[in-house]
């Protein structure tokens, strides 16, 4: 008996790619709804992600101004008013970012920051987390932005301050608490971003099916009929997620920005995070629509064609 | 054991008749959907050879088996029980990629409810068969251009399913049962939707398909031009076909008909 029959030629990755643009410019406007919901769930998460990061970094920007302020009331409560005079600046190894930030509300505060003193400066201050190595001499206060150094010949206050262990404790509560609430309020804007994302894809294929069917009878292999749902389901998500995550990150700011004032917000921002944010986001979106496609591209692929063809969806 | 000795007599004998070959062998085909509790027999044992060539219509009220009967021939689905042959070889046995070849190449099917992809205009209907059997896309177009004019759609080439009458539609449906020039065609009421001249169009399409080209039909109908043309008919009634004969043998003129 000799086999007429033979095996169903496999078709290149291309044509299928040009099968799945071909049916994304068609059904445009069902694509466009379809990518909707990834954009929808992708700006959520991405929106929650960048308000906490927004909101850390406004507190942390607040405290820090609040800190600033001390120490400037505390210099002066022993100097009296610097402005017009000038300050001896000594640097004792690297400073740190409230140092420097220290510096320059001295200047606002309409000081001159000086290597030698004359007879306009004040004070000594020492900065940077180095030793004093040589005691500077004279009878100047010497202001020191970290711990007190122990010296002989001068009058020396700190404008470090250190918490008491029961504040350090309340604060360590707080910082707990903080985190605890943000990762619940990310677990749950995953949750809805896999539901909208997985619904979309699922309506997608699932209102296909006689579709598939009829590709099916037509000699279309369930391979061919797979690797369709992949690629489109991977375009819809990364498209989707590029644009979720700048319209979640835009409406968070705006949101922010409306609260706080925009210079803080900006000034809060941490653009570092936020990169990370943004990629992690696009990769969920895109891995979460495919494997919201892989359950229905794969029940779809393996229908007796036809079943499929009687399939009402 | 009760040996049923024309069951028996089917599943060996040679599948050769009247000095023709036999192209789609049907032995005992039952066919049970289970619904639920409720057990459906659409097919509860039928037994057909079609031969090469020949121009079959396969008569039957709704509800009797017919598109069930279709599908089994067709390989769109597999029976509860017997065997089908197509080419002399048992579809049971073929892997999902020789079923792939078989209805892209070698079948072409018109559905009774014409399955035509709704999103695609007629021309990538009639040539999306074509790109999955592998042929280049200018080909394919130009190929799907003349059996669109050849079912007289050459005016609506770029319109979509949806814009065209049902007559139009069973047009593309059969422009695109064409497509990868099939030995075989099966047809569910291929002439249902279409007005009177366009249907003897059509009817004088596939008969000149078989006397020419030697392409073997098979067709579902009540219209009595087809059946006057085809070689032989098939009744099936309640899962069972219940006759076989030849259109001279047929009174046309009894109630059956009307």
């Amino acid at each position: 008996m000799s086999r007429t029959i033979q095996e169903q030629i496999k078709l290149p990755l291309a044509i299928a790619l040009e099968v799945v643009l071909q049916g994304i410019r068609i059904r445009f406007g069902r694509s466009l709804v379809t990518i909707m919901g990834v954009v929808l769930g992708i700006a959520f998460l991405m929106s929650i992600l960048t308000s906490q990061a927004i909101k850390d970094g406004v507190q942390t920007e607040a405290a820090m101004r609040a800190e600033l302020k001390r120490m400037l009331s505390f210099l002066t409560a022993e100097t009296g008013a610097i402005r017009g005079k000038s300050l001896r600046l000594i640097a004792a190894g690297a400073t740190d970012v409230r140092e420097d930030r220290f510096l320059a509300v001295l200047r606002a505060e309409g000081a001159t920051l000086v290597d030698v003193a004359d007879e306009q400066t004040v004070a000594t201050l020492v900065v940077g987390d180095g030793r004093l190595t040589t005691v500077p001499a004279g009878q100047q206060l010497l202001c020191f932005t970290r711990r007190e150094q122990a010296t002989s010949e001068a009058r020396a206050i700190s404008l470090d301050r250190e918490l008491q262990p029961d504040e350090q404790e309340r604060l360590a509560r707080a910082a707990h608490r903080a985190r605890v609430r943000s990762i619940w309020i990310i677990v749950i804007s995953l949750l809805v971003t896999v539901i909208g994302i997985s619904n979309a894809m699922l309506m997608s294929v699932t209102e296909r099916f006689r579709e598939i069917g009829t590709m099916k009878c037509l000699g279309a292999l369930s391979a061919f009929i797979r690797q369709i749902f992949f690629i489109e389901s991977s375009l819809v998500g990364l498209v989707g997620s590029i644009v979720g995550s700048v319209l979640g990150t835009l409406v968070a700011i705006l949101i922010y920005a409306a609260t706080y004032g925009f210079g803080l917000v900006v000034g809060a921002l941490p653009v570092g995070g936020l990169v990370i944010y943004f990629a992690g986001s696009i990769l969920a979106g895109i891995v979460l629509s495919i494997v919201a496609a892989i359950y229905p591209a794969t029940f779809a692929s393996r229908m007796v064609p036809a079943h499929a063809l009687r399939s009402n969806v | 054991m009760p040996v049923d000795s024309a069951k028996l007599q089917a599943l060996f004998e040679p599948p050769a008749a009247e000095g023709r070959s036999c192209v789609i062998r049907a032995v005992d085909v039952k066919k049970i959907y289970q619904m639920g509790e409720v057990q459906t027999h659409a097919l509860r044992g039928a037994t057909l050879d079609i031969y090469k060539g020949e121009y079959l219509s396969i008569m039957g009220p709704s509800g009797s088996g017919k598109s069930t009967l279709f599908n089994m021939i067709g390989a769109l689905a597999k029976p509860s029980a017997g065997k089908v042959y197509i080419d002399q070889v048992d579809i049971a046995q073929l892997d999902h990629n020789e079923l792939a070849w078989l209805r892209c190449r070698k079948i072409g099917y018109i559905f009774q409810t014409f399955n035509l992809i709704q999103v695609m205009t007629c021309l990538e209907n009639v040539s999306l068969p074509m790109s999955f059997a592998g042929m280049d896309s200018e080909a394919a177009r130009e190929k799907a251009v003349y059996i669109l004019k050849l079912v007289g759609l050459g005016h609506r080439l770029l319109h979509k399913p949806t814009e065209l009458s049902g007559g139009q539609q069973q047009r593309v449906a059969i422009a695109r049962s064409l497509a990868n020039s099939p030995e075989i065609i099966l047809a569910d009421e291929p002439t249902g939707n279409l007005d009177l001249r366009t249907g003897e169009e059509m009817i004088e399409l596939l008969a000149m398909l078989k006397e020419k080209l030697g392409v073997t039909i098979v067709s579902a109908t009540h219209d009595l031009k087809m059946l006057k043309r085809s070689d032989r008919i098939l009744w099936i009634e309640d899962g069972r076909i219940v006759r076989n004969a030849r259109p001279n043998e047929v009174d046309f003129s009894s109630g059956d008909f009307h």
